[in-house]
């Protein structure tokens, strides 16, 4: 009778500790877009690429340093923000020629799956664009935190992929020549803490 | 670029493959066979028409997704298959026009659907057009389409009784649409979207193709639908360049309205002056207030800037 008290005191002890002390939980971020890029290179011609960029896009991210798996990444590009220093060619590629924004006018981002990795995660999600939905995997790198303004908890990752555009339907087959079929997309990306 | 030896060989296929069928269905008897002709017609200008966009290498997909896909998998197949109906039975009755006003009120809804315009594609209340804005854009395209389509094949029925059998009178509504639809494939292919204005050559091609082949044929040649075929895909060219193109407006407006000044040589002399003189001052004034817009917002500094309205309505 004596031990079975004690047994009820120390369970209520220890839940009493237990939530006394809060468990970790997972960092909500959004992504900053003043402080963050998505660009793309594409080969010209075979001779040299050419560059250019989404100007919108919103995002956020999920960090739990203690458990990769409750990780996660999204990331929703408008693909009418296309800028390559050319209105003519970002028309063009607005058009159904390309990226056909006013039936897709959404490039997402939705990891499936974060490993950690050394000096940040290898994620692993579904790239939808153009109305076809791939599954890609790539590198973040980074996860520094710094308080940008003060009172302003941020971290930051660098991103960088390779796909296909012809696995997405992205340019008629007119261009198939013209255009690499590679495209290297770079994405920095910083978050502030929710 | 597309490859200009590309679409020249197209285009030789589009037509050739127009006037072939219309030939092998209408042209191999002594007597008139005014439904071959009329079906061979349909069947020529479609057959011709796909195989003139898969020369060029356009591959539409199938569920159709894209606008592409919607005109060449769905717009075009079933107006096909009405007029074939129309011209195997041998007139163009009630039951046909209905048939056109429903292809006609349904074309622009076809061509755009599950576009930005009219759906929610990036969350709740992001589509680009209200629900008025959309009644009152779509009603006014239907309206169009059905009274320039209406209008052309009055008068090739006014026009074609009075053509004998090898003259070209009864065709120069066919042959005009036909420049129509090849002006129109090169400004939508300027206007950057050069898949879209692809498949216009072929489509020009293939109505040549018929004129040609009918201008052969040893009888009156009813091609009411090759009109429709060819006043729907320029139609239908038309939406899907400015709405995914680039196209203005101003050029697809006066690239499809353009067609109602084959009236113009029915008209009484005088109505036909007043008409002459005033096409230029309505394209120069639609072009000129086109004009001031661009510069009234490239000019902007934020407030909102004056119309020719406001300036017109002042001190009233």
């Amino acid at each position: 009778m004596r031990q079975r008290l004690l047994g009820v005191v120390v369970a209520f002890l220890v839940t009493l500790i237990g939530a006394g002390v809060p468990a970790h939980a997972a960092d909500n971020y959004t992504v900053d877009p003043m402080h963050s890029s998505v660009y793309f290179k594409i080969s010209h011609l075979g001779l040299a690429p050419v560059f250019g960029r989404f100007n919108e896009f919103t995002g956020n991210f999920v960090l739990d340093p203690a458990d990769a798996s409750k990780c996660s990444f999204e990331m929703t590009i408008k693909a009418e923000s296309i800028d390559t220093n050319n209105p003519k060619r970002d028309s063009h590629l607005r058009s159904p020629d390309f990226f056909n924004t006013k039936q897709f006018p959404a490039i997402t981002f939705k990891s499936t799956s974060v490993k950690p990795i050394k000096d940040g995660y290898e994620v692993t999600g579904d790239l939808t664009m153009h109305g076809a939905t791939k599954p890609v995997k790539f590198e973040v790198v980074g996860g520094r935190a710094a308080q940008f303004p003060p009172g302003t908890q941020r971290t930051g990752f660098a991103a960088e992929l390779s796909v296909k555009r012809s696995e997405f339907g992205v340019g008629a087959e007119q261009f198939a020549k013209a255009l690499g079929d590679e495209v290297r997309i770079a994405v920095g990306l910083e978050g502030t803490k929710r | 670029m597309p490859d200009p030896k590309l679409i020249l060989e197209a285009i030789a296929a589009a037509g050739l493959t127009a006037a072939a069928v219309l030939l092998l269905c209408a042209g191999l008897w002594r007597s008139p066979r005014p439904k071959l002709a009329s079906a061979g017609s349909v069947v020529g200008l479609s057959l011709g028409m796909f195989i003139g966009c898969w020369w060029i290498g356009l591959r539409p997909h199938w569920p159709p997704q894209e606008d592409q896909d919607r005109l060449l998998f769905l717009l075009l197949p079933i107006l096909a298959g009405i007029e074939l109906v129309a011209a195997v039975a041998g007139r163009s009755g009630w039951l046909v026009w209905l048939l056109r006003f429903g292809i006609a009120a349904s074309a622009a809804p076809i061509l755009l659907y599950h576009s930005s315009y009219l759906t929610d594609l990036a969350g709740p209340g992001t589509r680009e057009w209200t629900p008025t804005q959309t009644w009152m854009i779509l009603g006014g395209l239907a309206a169009a389409l059905a009274g320039v389509w209406m209008a052309l094949v009055l008068l090739a029925r006014r026009i074609a009784p009075a053509a004998e059998p090898g003259k070209s009178k009864g065709h120069s509504v066919l042959f005009a649409v036909a420049i129509a639809v090849a002006g129109a494939a090169i400004t939508i292919m300027l206007s950057g979207y050069a898949s879209g204005g692809e498949i216009g050559l072929p489509l020009a091609a293939a109505l040549a193709g018929i004129v040609a082949a009918s201008l052969a044929l040893r009888q009156p040649f009813p091609g009411e639908g090759a009109l429709s075929l060819g006043i729907v895909g320029l139609f239908a060219l038309l939406v899907i360049g400015r709405f995914f193109g680039q196209l203005a407006t101003a050029h697809g407006a006066l690239l499809f309205f353009g067609l109602l000044l084959c009236w113009l040589p029915e008209l009484p002399r005088g109505l036909a002056r007043v008409v002459l003189v005033t096409v230029p001052v309505a394209v120069a004034l639609a072009l000129a207030q086109h004009k001031f817009a661009e510069d009234s917002g490239r000019t902007s500094s934020g407030a909102p800037e004056p119309s020719i309205q406001d300036y017109l309505d002042f001190g009233k």
